[in-house]
């Protein structure tokens, strides 16, 4: 059996961390905006009689 | 011989022409605003922060209470007649009220009616003989917007909110911060033509932006704005004696050489977003009472209320509007968080914040792309002048005690 090179990953390694940094990136950015009173929403407006 | 001399007969005095800028007398009713104007909806906080638990806000210099109860917003003078403890430390003992945390009075949030005293036993006397200040409540737009008035029927929330908001859907972002410096320098600052070019030419949003030297611009009315309409732009000077002056540098993006009255810098050419063509604006920024800044780019809206908290201090509300749907409001998310908070409703915005912070005026001396102060100003004395009549005629909604 042979070992793995250096600063290699096996593919579920690699798509762990990937989903680790995309949630880490998600609390952060969420963190900061509860933190600086910053908010981004939709506003959908009611469809017009005309629609 | 020594004659006595007689004294001198002094020339008739001159009547003593008094300095322009010494003073705001001619604009009595923005003078006497220090804590901002009474009679319109302010934006307080966003939706979602105001939950079951009692928050203190202060609004044009009167403290409030904001409390969620059955899905609805309430908001109550933030002091209890007995003994002028803050309502905002108290608890909600009973659906529908708000109980003050030292003697347990209790008030119908809806009406501001004292309802129980809960140590003076249910059969109380003082009950339904208080009524505590309430103020009219509207959610819109995910934020929390409240009518500070004396009482009188409030006009509806649509009439002071921007046109365009009824004209499509779109994704908003914004930042809500209290900042130093009294709410009508802020406004000032805003709509000011002259100091974006020179204050803000080392702000990060403006990094790969040239931003001119000077301008030319003309005010114009329409409806309840006032536009900047810009009428000669200029980007490098020769200065007699002194040298050349430009904003220039090898790294920005080189401007148009024409005029532009929509968009910034640099945006010419770039589609205008339906819903924004269709407002037909005539100039890119344009101010409106009780102190709301527009500023129009061809693809968002960039908007700024400076909220009146305490004397010396404001609320800034900076939101920023792109008129998209669904999916493809994604990249709005991406753009506002990754970048827009932090270098435009950040760090540009904060250079703002510098500036007002230090503001002290009147006394003051004015220069010619100061018009842009001098429109607002009177446009908040005309305006105030009809704004009051029409308030006072109106029918009331609520006596309270004070």
């Amino acid at each position: 059996m042979t070992s793995k090179g250096k600063g290699t990953a096996s593919k579920p390694a690699k798509g762990i961390f990937a989903a680790a940094a995309v949630m880490t990136a998600v609390v952060l950015v969420r963190w900061l905006g509860r933190r600086s009173n910053t908010q981004v929403h939709r506003v959908v407006l009611p469809p017009t009689k005309d629609a | 011989m020594v004659q006595a001399q007689q004294p001198q007969a002094s020339p008739p005095s001159q009547p003593k022409r008094r300095r322009p800028g010494q003073d705001w007398k001619a604009w009595p009713q923005y003078d006497a605003a220090e804590l901002g104007l009474r009679g319109y909806w302010y934006p307080v906080t966003w939706s979602s922060k105001v939950t079951g638990t009692p928050q203190r806000q202060t609004l044009c210099g009167e403290k409030l209470v904001l409390i969620r109860d059955g899905g609805e917003v309430y908001a109550l003078a933030d002091r209890c007649p007995h003994r002028g403890v803050p309502l905002s430390l108290g608890r909600q003992e009973f659906p529908g009220t708000l109980t003050c945390a030292y003697h347990g009075w209790t008030f119908d949030l809806e009406s501001g009616k004292l309802c129980a005293v809960l140590t003076d036993g249910p059969k109380s006397p003082i009950c339904g003989k208080v009524v505590q200040k309430t103020h009219p409540v509207e959610e819109r737009h995910g934020i929390v917007w409240v009518y500070l008035g004396d009482g009188e029927e409030p006009h509806p929330l649509d009439e002071q909110l921007p046109e365009e908001w009824r004209d499509g859907s779109f994704v908003l972002g914004g930042s809500m911060q209290d900042r130093r410096g009294d709410w009508r320098y802020a406004c000032e600052n805003g709509f000011d033509e002259g100091h974006a070019k020179y204050l803000h030419r080392t702000s990060l949003w403006r990094l790969f932006r040239t931003m001119p030297t000077w301008n030319i611009t003309s005010i114009e009315r329409q409806g309840r704005w006032i536009h900047r309409v810009q009428k000669e732009v200029h980007f490098r000077d020769e200065h007699s004696g002194l040298g050349v002056w430009t904003n220039y540098r090898w790294w920005k993006k080189k401007p148009p050489e024409r005029v532009f009255n929509i968009g910034n810098v640099g945006d010419l050419g770039k589609p205008v977003h339906p819903v924004i063509g269709r407002q037909e604006f005539p100039g890119y920024t344009s101010i409106s009472v009780p102190g709301v800044l527009r500023v129009v780019y061809p693809d968002f809206i960039h908007y700024e209320w400076w909220v009146p908290t305490e004397p010396g201090h404001h609320r800034y509300v900076g939101i920023m509007i792109q008129y998209r749907e669904g999916l493809s409001t994604l990249p709005f998310y991406l753009k506002y968080f990754g970048g827009i908070r932090w270098f435009f409703h950040g760090q540009f915005s904060q250079q703002d914040e510098w500036m007002v912070g230090e503001t002290d005026a009147p006394p003051e001396r004015l220069y010619r792309p100061d018009a842009s102060l001098t429109a607002w100003r009177k446009l908040v004395e005309e305006t105030t002048t009809t704004h009051e009549a029409a308030r006072a005629a109106k029918a009331r909604r609520q006596d309270y005690d004070v």
